[in-house]
């Protein structure tokens, strides 16, 4: 189908900005870009779209954003406990304007952070409630846009992409800016399996899901061609830094074992309280309330007349957590230890085929790695990185 | 900044949403009238500080002038030359202190950079490197940012026109401009102007480059035969010297100031509108000289070719 005029939401994110550099550019077909934070909208800003200030959260914002749309590309995304009532409100205004189509990204995360099989397809990979933030709001959100597909409501085709990355992509830049630093960080010799697609690839299957109605109601992954594990990612964005790195490799106990040190205490708390309630930040907040802030200055005088200046700012300085001076700790690691949404992400053991996304959407990636590398390696050198 | 001046008196907060300058009079602790009319001003107030969109600061200034009220007007004074004109021709005309908030100019680094450079401490001068960038993170409530007929342009007017104006003001013309951007018929956020300027008598070619999405610099950087000065927005109080010695390349501060903190240049602005105002002269940061910038920057707009962004890679786009 040829849209007349499309909704983007979440235009202003990774994979948002660049479809809609490529509906401007390539596609030339009209559209509406819904931004609900301009502070990120410069990438944006530079194409001649329309920019419409509407929040996801805001149902009469939405039906202001999708009036005169016909197709709705929906990136946005929400958090994790509001995701089920904002696509629910989507399907409703696009229900009710008569949209002719829905495209919904939706994430390879549906399927949980460790899937079983070796080889994961739509039909071998199962959709639960995984007890995982991330996986199961995009679950809920799927499984609301397939259901008004089946009730014949909307017309809604659901995308679930792999490892996203390219110009701006947020698995990329950390990697450079720690082989900048002369680091490269690896998680179980990075052995884990990479389903890494490039972000034309997934606007592409974006474009290709408007072709045939037979796909209504359907859910494709959406992974590129070349088998890699994250060694292999890492190292070819890493190696585009020169200079000499070390290679740090963190063993998933390794890993474990920091952040259960790393689980908040009691003890914790009672000194974040104690620090919040001698911040000069909270002071200033709590003087604004007129007999709070007499009561403030009242006790401070009342304080400083009895203490003597090096009293005080020994106080000062053990309350702000100054107290060793700011020194280093001497066993502070000299990588920053992964975090463990990075390790469910490196960790994964099951590769993505995206053979029906091929056979039914009429899609394939067009990008090997090697060539989205290159491209991303020209983004990052424009930008400095490297 | 304005209400801990003693020699200033806030008594109206002007904007077309009440609630903003509600909440801005609550924010600052002041008991004052409010408005969303600017003719409400008449009689109330000598002085305004001018801070709407960039393309209502011709129209609004020129109101306040026929009103008998003095301006400080927030950068760039406006997005045509024509309209800089109009301004600085009305303020005459009606006796009124126009003045720019172009803040930089005050930075205590800008005299000795030339200075230095006048008594050779860098020999020959062979360029000058001009970069700002850092991804855009300003909070906004609408769209006008990136409308481009609410602002004129985009990273080039907006953020360039602060090191623009600072290069034409140290050290004269920019001619032989070449100009190009990565917009694609919205606002560019990256912008890359070119030019020569004469130091010493002598052609300098000079690169001035900004940025909306990554970080730069953030300096003016005079490369001479000798050594290197840079002045860097991060740090108005100093210079930095880099000079060829038998250790290798040696760093070196110049000290400009004794004492400058962060707000220092907005106090120093704040002080010369005051003086302006009261003493009946011309600011530090005249309407005329900072037309010189947006002259350039219109010159630029004018010539514009696309900057290459080869990881866009359209179809089509390579062929």
């Amino acid at each position: 189908m040829k849209p007349t005029k499309i909704l983007v939401t979440g235009a202003t994110g990774f994979i948002g900005s660049r479809l809609c550099e490529l509906l401007s550019l390539e596609h030339r077909i009209p559209y509406r870009a819904l931004v609900r934070n301009f502070s990120r909208a410069a990438r944006i800003a530079r194409l001649d779209a329309e920019l419409v200030a509407g929040d996801m959260g805001d149902i009469e914002s939405l039906a202001r954003a999708v009036e005169g749309c016909d197709v709705v590309f929906n990136l946005a995304h929400a958090e994790d406990s509001t995701a089920e009532k904002e696509t629910a409100q989507l399907i409703e205004v696009c229900a009710r304007a008569k949209v002719r189509r829905v495209v919904h990204m939706s994430s390879m995360a549906v399927h949980g952070p460790s899937p079983k099989p070796a080889v994961l397809t739509e039909s071998t990979a199962t959709i639960e409630r995984w007890n995982e933030g991330y996986s199961d709001a995009k679950a809920a959100a799927e499984g609301l846009m397939m259901a008004a597909a089946r009730r014949g409501t909307l017309a809604t085709v659901a995308l679930r992409p792999t490892i996203v990355y390219g110009p701006y992509s947020f698995f990329v830049t950390p990697i450079v800016q720690d082989a900048r630093r002369g680091v490269v960080s690896l998680i179980d010799g990075g052995r884990g399996v990479c389903n890494a697609v490039y972000v034309d690839d997934v606007c592409d299957a974006v474009m290709a899901a408007l072709d045939r109605d037979d796909v209504v109601g359907s859910a494709f992954l959406v992974n590129g061609d070349t088998r890699l594990t994250w060694k292999d990612f890492i190292s070819a964005f890493a190696d585009l830094v020169e200079g000499e790195k070390q290679v740090y490799d963190h063993s998933l106990d390794e890993i474990s074992a920091h952040w259960a040190s790393k689980r908040p205490r009691k003890r914790d708390s009672i000194t974040a309280a104690v620090r919040l309630a001698a911040s000069p930040a909270f002071h200033a907040q709590l003087a604004t309330i007129p007999p709070v802030g007499q009561l403030i200055r009242g006790a401070k005088e009342l304080v400083s007349r009895r203490i003597t200046a090096e009293r005080k700012m020994m106080l000062k300085s053990r309350l702000q957590g100054r107290g060793g001076g700011g020194a280093p700790e001497p066993d502070a690691p000299p990588v920053k230890m992964p975090n463990p949404g990075r390790v469910v992400r490196e960790a994964y053991r099951s590769w993505i085929a995206n053979d029906l996304a091929k056979a039914k959407l009429g899609w394939a990636p067009a990008h090997s790695f090697e060539l989205g590398a290159r491209r991303t390696g020209e983004w990052l050198r424009f930008a400095r990185f490297v | 900044m304005i209400t801990a001046e003693r020699r200033v008196e806030v008594t109206v907060l002007c904007d077309l949403d009440r609630d903003n300058a509600t909440l801005a009079a609550r924010e600052s602790g002041l008991d004052v009238a409010i408005t969303t009319n600017l003719a409400d001003l008449a009689g109330k107030v000598d002085a305004a500080v001018v801070c709407v969109p960039h393309r209502f600061h011709a129209p609004v200034s020129l109101q306040l002038f026929e009103m008998g009220i003095d301006v400080l007007c927030e950068k760039p004074l406006a997005p045509t030359v024509a309209d800089c004109v109009k301004m600085d021709e009305a303020a005459r005309r009606t006796g009124r202190v126009l003045a720019v908030a172009l803040m930089m100019r005050f930075f205590p680094h800008n005299r000795w950079l030339v200075d230095l450079i006048e008594e050779g401490e860098i020999g020959l001068v062979r360029e000058v490197i001009v970069e700002d960038g850092a991804p855009l993170d300003w909070p906004m409530a609408g769209n006008s940012y990136f409308d481009r007929n609410a602002t004129g342009g985009g990273v080039l007017l907006d953020s360039g026109v602060h090191l623009l104006d600072r290069v034409l003001w140290l050290f004269g013309d920019l001619a032989d401009l070449a100009y190009e951007d990565d917009s694609f018929g919205g606002v560019e956020t990256n912008a890359r102007l070119s030019g020569t300027l004469t130091i010493g008598g002598r052609a300098v070619p000079a690169r001035l480059e900004f940025s909306w999405s990554h970080r730069l610099r953030r300096s003016i950087r005079v490369v001479g035969e000798r050594g290197t000065l840079e002045a860097f927005t991060s740090s108005p109080r100093t210079l930095t010297l880099h000079r060829p010695t038998r250790r290798g390349i040696t760093e070196m501060q110049v000290s400009c100031a004794d004492k400058w903190d962060a707000r220092s240049h907005y106090r120093a602005q704040l002080t010369d509108f005051i003086g302006a105002v009261r003493d009946r002269r011309a600011p530090f940061v005249t309407a005329a000289s900072a037309t010189r910038s947006l002259a350039v920057i219109e010159a630029a707009y004018a010539r514009r070719t696309p900057m290459a962004q080869p990881w866009l890679a359209w179809k089509g786009s390579r062929s």
